[in-house]
């Protein structure tokens, strides 16, 4: 029963814990996919998603940078999807190189990647085929064009943004709803892009990968009105933008301290019971002369052990939680760190509700102790 | 017999302030000699448990003084306060209060060991007094299988573990059937003979004056 209780409060918290973790590893997840060590991007670049394009031919100007192995386009665009059943979805196309290297959504094979070459073709993640009505081997509509469904991924949609269509760079240029895409005759395949035309990051790949910081500099200071941004700093600027300049990321620290506190609440509640239960035990060796130590000590010990069985029980359970949720794209990420963390805060919370509960029995007499 | 004081009890007042006030004892004063063994007989709710309490050094009292062994005993703070108990004192209580998850021996132990005896020393040192109470045979049962007479000698084994100076045993009988009652009594008594161990006990029933050599009465928290 006791351990119910503790097991229920420090799934809690662990579940909370890995949301928050599943969430900020999720929003950087395109970042983290591709092996670019630079990206390079407008100015205004905020996060990820969040940037004004710029043009297609600085591809090309990068490429002749010294120091640069490989440049590959990036772009973002916006999709309007019907389904077979003429359920609309908003989306976003993220158009890319399937011939390149720097960007792989799901770390898919290279046969399953060149299905991309294909006009018009698509991959999705697994978690958005019910969103997007879609079964596969189906086919939609994105805008006026036709859209062919021809691999699935996984573990490649963050939770926070619309569900992501990755393209060719030709598809998604012609998916973006341009004057230009909506006058194509149906059938033909997508122009080659020019290079006016917009994309959204030039993905970077360093000779000398440890030389990132120092390339991105080079990069800035030989094209005008870009940024450029090691690896890791493209990382930090859209985790940072979820979790500290919006809503989400408070809430998120704010429903994992709730659990915290709620966990501090019923476990003290419990060592509390459980001491009162004991009552006579505690009075008795109170009675017979034993120190503050000890019982602190006696104490200690029993929600030690009630923490690391609730811990073990609640990860596990975590872990059953994590096949349902993932089911449903949120990741739930038990990362070392957070369940040390976990474990840690289970035994502050167990130990601390135990002191303080021993409390009554340390500071009365211990004939009180008796009747009470 | 020693005539020496172990215990002195001067206008000892005890008010229970925790609902009304309730004056438990009102002014009472006793002299208990080195290896008596004394009871103290009152109807209940006549302060009994109060007093014992106070003696043993398990309760504060709002006024008055106890001096054990020629310390004062009530301006002690906490900790000195249970290190004297540990010291000096053993008690039986009315329910036993063994831990029943262990081993009539274990428990034993367990005293030893708080005492900073451990180990095969402490194994053996229970053992021995077991088998002085008549309980060999028992010593490796859990201690709730055991009948309330069996209980009660493995808490006086308990209680003798520190080797007290004082052992105070609050109604040790009154849970107890004649026969067992009048064992737990007779080593009671033995204990004070023979070991010079100051008894203090109380009591509701006759039956327990005849081991007793010094029997004081409380009423209504005045002897
Ligand atoms: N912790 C307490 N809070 C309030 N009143 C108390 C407390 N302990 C005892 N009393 C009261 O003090 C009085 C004396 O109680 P005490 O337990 O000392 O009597 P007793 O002689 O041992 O009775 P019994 O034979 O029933 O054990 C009683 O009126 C009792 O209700
Ligand atoms: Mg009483």
């Amino acid at each position: 029963m006791a351990l119910c209780g503790i097991v229920f409060a420090v799934t809690l918290l662990t579940v909370q814990v890995a949301l928050f973790s599943g969430f900020s590893n999720s929003t950087t997840l395109p970042i983290a996919e591709s092996s670019a060590d630079v990206w390079v991007c407008a100015p205004e670049m905020l996060y990820f998603e969040g940037t004004l394009p710029i043009a297609y031919g600085t591809v090309a100007k990068i490429r002749a940078i010294p120091g640069v192995a490989r440049a590959e386009a990036l772009s973002l665009g916006i999709a309007r999807w019907r389904s077979p059943h003429d359920e609309l979805a908003l989306g976003r196309v993220i158009g890319f190189d399937p011939r390149g290297t720097l960007f792989n959504p799901g770390n898919s094979n290279r046969a399953t990647v060149d299905l991309l070459r294909k006009p018009y073709a698509f991959a999705v993640d697994a978690t958005q085929l019910h969103i997007l009505d879609l079964r596969a081997g189906q086919s939609g509509v994105i805008g006026t064009l036709p859209a062919h469904l021809a691999y699935v991924t996984r573990g490649t949609q963050p939770i926070v943004s619309a569900t992501f269509f990755y393209t060719s760079l030709e598809t998604a240029n012609a998916y973006t709803p341009s004057a230009l895409s909506f006058f194509s005759p149906p059938g033909s395949a997508p122009p080659p892009l020019e290079d006016t035309d917009p994309i959204m990051y030039v993905l970077v790949k360093a000779k000398n990968p440890a030389a990132s910081a120092q390339l991105a500099a080079a990069i800035q200071r030989s094209i005008p009105h870009v940024r450029a941004l090691t690896r890791a700093q493209m990382l930090a600027a859209t985790r940072d933008y979820w979790v500290k300049r919006t809503g989400i990321g408070f809430i998120l620290s704010l429903i994992a301290l709730m659990g915290a506190f709620v966990g501090i609440v019923i476990v003290g509640q419990i060592l509390y019971t459980s001491i009162n239960e004991h009552f006579q035990e505690y009075g008795t060796l109170k009675a017979i002369g034993v120190n503050d130590a000890y019982l602190y000590g006696v104490i200690a010990l029993q929600a030690t052990c009630m923490a690391v069985i609730g811990y073990v029980l609640s990860l596990a359970l975590t872990f059953s939680i994590r096949g349902i949720a993932a089911e449903r794209g949120v990741d739930i990420l038990i990362t070392p760190g957070g369940a040390l963390l976990v474990l840690a805060a289970a035994l502050v919370i167990c130990i601390g509700a135990g002191m303080v509960a021993m409390q009554r029995v340390v500071r009365s007499d211990p004939a009180l102790v008796f009747r009470a | 017999m020693l005539d020496k004081v172990a215990v002195s009890v001067r206008d000892l007042r005890m008010t229970y302030t925790s609902t009304k006030p309730v004056h438990a004892l009102k002014g009472v004063s006793i002299d208990i000699r080195e290896g008596e063994m004394l009871l103290i007989m009152g109807p209940s709710g006549s302060g009994k448990s109060t007093l014992l309490s106070i003696i043993g050094g398990l309760l504060t009292p709002t006024a008055g003084s106890v001096a054990v062994l020629g310390s004062e005993i009530t301006r002690l703070r906490r900790k000195e306060l249970a290190r004297f108990r540990l010291r000096n004192f053993g008690y039986v209580f009315q329910g036993f209060n063994l831990f029943n998850a262990m081993t009539g021996a274990e428990n034993v132990e367990l005293a030893y060991n708080v005492r900073g005896i451990r180990g095969r020393r402490a194994r053996k040192a229970s053992r021995d007094l077991l088998a002085q109470l008549g309980l060999e045979e028992h010593a490796n049962r859990p201690a709730r299988d055991l009948s309330g007479g069996e209980k009660q000698r493995v808490a006086i084994a308990r209680a003798l573990a520190g080797d007290p100076c004082a052992i105070l045993a609050d109604e040790p009988t009154s849970q107890l059937d004649t026969e067992n009652g009048a064992i737990v009594t007779n080593i009671l008594s033995d204990l004070a003979r023979k070991r010079g161990t100051t008894i203090v006990i109380t009591s509701h029933d006759d039956r327990i004056r005849r081991g007793a050599e010094h029997v004081v009465q409380l009423d209504d928290g005045r002897l």
